[in-house]
């Protein structure tokens, strides 16, 4: 049942919205409210009507021609990678990401490298031949983050004295948090990633890794999945989702033959990683697909259409 | 039946069926207006052609989430190009100073480029649109434009213009009703 408070408190925002002129957060509660109010879509329909007309007031410009050619290109592409005997060797299909509900996709905030999926299959294949130590890895890592957390402090403290009228100053130091953010955030993922190398390649038993993915984009959210030798679990790593909406959460999906099996419900940390050990009581390594969805906080019983990352396996 | 006498629906449900001569239809429809639309907002050639590219192949990966009871396709179509566009416009103006452009400034702009076939109708659809848009209250056109066009947030506008930010809600939520109801019987996308 919608609550009168919050929808006074969110209806106005409705046009805002439907102008794209909201910041992330006030989007993500706009959203979170429209799947619970019985007023709010129609009218929200009728405001973004009146947004799309605006698409008809720059003067008309055609496209070059070859832009055609070159989104023929793609989609032959895409499709000769959905069929496996055109290619060698086909790893997870590329899925389409949803977007979130009306109209747009969820403005997801990727945070991760666009060769994640390939550099996965290179450094496992470097750990099995060289036997690196990664614990001294994953150390002098978390030593470096420190260090460039200890950094970001002592910027962030010398920012808090700044006088208004140095604007200038302070986009600088900002410029400098974030980067050193960046770069913070960069060497924590190397940690996670190599934490999850090292419980994978010390565990033994494992299949080969299936990679899937949630688009073509640079820093599209990535997927690998792996599944016990045994049959009776399987693990899923993924990095680069944006947290999910206000009351959902993500959820795990395998497909076997002709029935789809719920999985865990998950969420995300900053950088968008997360990775669920998943137990199964049928032979995981049978499924024929996988996918992750975004659902009500516990899960659901059949996945929703907001699929996120999806794929088939080899 | 010839594709050309489909209605957008009709070609979208084709699409779902993964028909490429479909999604071709609906690109000589609407390819015009999604590149214009950005080329004015972004005022970069590569960049429109990377989000009009984009938009199609959004259109063909994920035809089957469209809801025909949740509007038009046309309202679906534009606002996936919009959103497309404002995301570049804020990825490339953050952490900058924007100033508040004139709109009127590159609606102004020839149309030079337009194909024949299509001129006349576009044209005349141009010329509906602006002159609905230059009927509404200037405070109404003020906030509409700089955030549709130009980007800015709600909040930013406020501050700009100096004015409470219920305000600015208040005022863009009139004006596209105007707008809506100005232009409902005369913009009619080419469904048949």
């Amino acid at each position: 049942m919608t609550d009168p408070r919050n929808h006074e408190a969110i209806s106005p925002d409705l046009a805002g919205y439907a102008l794209d002129a909201l910041e992330d957060e006030e989007r993500d509660l706009v959203e979170a409210h429209l799947t619970e109010c019985a007023e709010c879509p129609s009218e929200l329909e009728e405001l973004m009507e009146g947004a799309a007309s605006l698409a008809f007031a720059v003067p008309p410009v055609a496209p070059p021609a070859a832009l055609a050619d070159r989104i023929n290109t793609v989609i032959d592409a895409e499709i000769a990678l959905a069929t496996p005997e055109t290619i060698t060797p086909p790893a997870f299909t590329m899925a389409p990401p949803r977007r979130t509900p009306w109209y747009a996709s969820p403005r997801l905030a990727w945070g991760v490298s666009s060769g994640l999926a390939a550099a996965f299959v290179g450094v496992v294949a470097i750990a099995a031949v060289t036997g690196i130590q990664l614990n001294d890895r994953v150390d002098e890592l978390e030593a470096q983050v420190a260090i460039q957390d200890s950094n970001i402090n002592t910027v962030s403290a010398s920012l808090t004295g700044m006088e208004l009228d140095a604007e200038r100053a302070l986009d600088d130091e900002v410029q400098q948090v974030s980067l050193l953010q960046e770069s913070a955030d960069t060497l924590e993922q190397q940690v996670n990633d190599l934490r999850w190398l090292q419980y994978v390649t010390s565990t033994g038993a494992w299949s080969t890794p299936s990679f899937f993915s949630g688009g073509q984009q640079p820093q599209a959210p990535q997927g690998m999945l792996i599944t016990h030798a045994s049959g009776e679990e399987a693990l899923l790593m993924v990095n680069g989702l944006a947290p999910a909406p206000v009351g959902m959460e993500y959820q795990v999906w395998l497909t076997y033959e002709g029935i789809v099996i719920p999985g865990r419900t998950f969420t995300v940390d900053r950088n968008g990683y997360a990775v669920v050990k998943l137990d199964l009581s049928g032979d995981a390594t049978e499924y024929i697909g996988a996918s992750v969805t975004v659902e009500p906080v516990g899960g659901s019983v059949l996945p929703s259409d907001l699929v996120v990352l999806e794929g088939t396996p080899q | 039946m010839e594709y050309t006498e489909f209605t957008d629906e009709a070609l979208l449900a084709q699409i779902v069926e993964q028909d490429r001569l479909a999604l071709e239809c609906l690109y000589q429809r609407y390819s015009t207006r999604v590149f214009s639309l950005s080329y004015r907002m972004l005022s970069d050639q590569g960049a429109s052609e990377e989000v009009t590219q984009d938009v199609f192949l959004n259109v063909w990966r994920r035809a089957a989430s469209y809801k025909q009871g949740r509007g038009k396709f046309t309202t679906w179509l534009f606002g996936i190009a919009h959103h497309r566009t404002i995301d570049e416009l804020r990825k490339r103006t953050r952490g900058k100073q924007r100033s508040v452009q004139n709109v009127d400034d590159f609606l102004n702009l020839e149309s030079a480029d337009v194909q024949p076939a299509d001129a006349a109708v576009a044209n005349s659809e141009y010329a509906t649109v602006r002159e609905a848009l230059m009927d509404l209250p200037d405070a109404q056109r003020t906030v509409i434009e700089m955030s549709y066009f130009g980007g800015f947030t709600q909040a930013e506008i406020a501050e700009k213009l100096d004015q409470p930010l219920g305000t600015v809600k208040t005022r863009m939520r009139l004006g596209l009703k105007k707008l809506r109801a100005a232009l409902a019987s005369k913009l009619r996308a080419p469904e048949l």
